[in-house]
């Protein structure tokens, strides 16, 4: 293990970063799908330029997808709705802010026996890419908790998804911990 | 980033427009307690103090309320949490 594995706040008040080369390979395909997970499926539809622009998109709905849904919630519990509302008025804003926050972070992670060097004004794109990242896992993990015990190989995925889930829970605890130090 | 929808339809006769709405924060088992102080002291600009009360709100009773103000306000403060992976509702208070 490296001795300075992990965030590392600096005298200067950045925050270097460095991992092994199969967990930066883990945070890279991790946050990949991320990103294709929250591209709008109807990007290239025929949508209002103006809307567009400004960020409204009339056809947003709630996402079918659990980990989806986590990552845009509804906004208002018991109202349909106004939910929904809200969604058309702010959905394409929220994906295209944490599309741009992980894109951000992917070409910005460190080459294996690199370390990088994190600017305070960029620390909470970090924070939040990987809590992101956590928040996806933690749905898919939950998920793969109710499914049928016969199939072992889906425990093992389970067992080695817990795994990535609990160096995450290490990763965004180190990183909080230098931001506040 | 939050346009407020329609508020003129959304408010009836007999509807005080000058109930506030609140922003309220659920628990959820996957965002750490420490993060969640974190994102009540970098937005809403709230003391350790605060923002840890209402984390623990959060954690212990289920939910809190961390805001008050006009839908509009609500509504944007809501977006906010969503965008740093808090689940959060606005309603009447």
């Amino acid at each position: 293990m490296m001795e300075n594995r992990g965030f590392r706040k600096q005298v200067n008040g950045e925050i270097t970063f460095q991992i092994e080369a199969l967990e930066i390979a883990l945070l890279t395909s991790m946050i990949e799908q991320i990103v294709s997970l929250l591209v709008p499926l109807k990007l290239n539809e025929s949508v209002d330029p103006l809307a567009q622009l400004i960020g409204i998109d009339s056809t947003a709905t709630k996402p079918d997808d659990d980990v989806l849904l986590r990552l845009l919630p509804d906004a208002y519990q018991n109202d349909r709705e106004a939910s929904e509302e809200f969604r058309r008025f702010t959905e394409r804003s929220l994906r295209e802010l944490k599309i741009k926050r992980a894109q951000f972070v992917l070409e910005n992670l460190p080459e294996p026996d690199e370390t990088v060097s994190i600017k305070p004004k960029d620390f909470e794109s970090w924070l939040t890419v990987i809590n992101d990242v956590r928040l996806a896992l933690g749905i898919r993990v939950g998920i793969a908790d109710e499914q049928d015990e016969d199939e072992i190989t889906d425990e093992e995925d389970l067992d080695h998804a817990k795994d990535i889930y609990a160096w995450l829970t290490w990763l965004q605890s180190n990183l909080l911990e230098e931001m506040n130090s | 980033m939050s346009i407020a929808p329609l508020e003129t339809q959304s408010v009836s006769l007999e509807t005080n427009p000058n109930t506030p709405w609140v922003c309220i924060v659920w628990n959820d088992p996957i965002n750490l307690m420490h993060y969640v102080t974190h994102v009540f002291m970098t937005y809403f600009k709230y003391s350790k103090e605060k923002a840890e009360t209402l984390m623990l709100q959060v954690h212990n009773d289920g939910k809190s309320v961390v805001n008050t103000g006009s839908r509009e306000e609500m509504e944007r403060d809501v977006n906010a949490m969503h965008s740093y992976g808090l689940w959060a509702t606005l309603q009447k208070s």
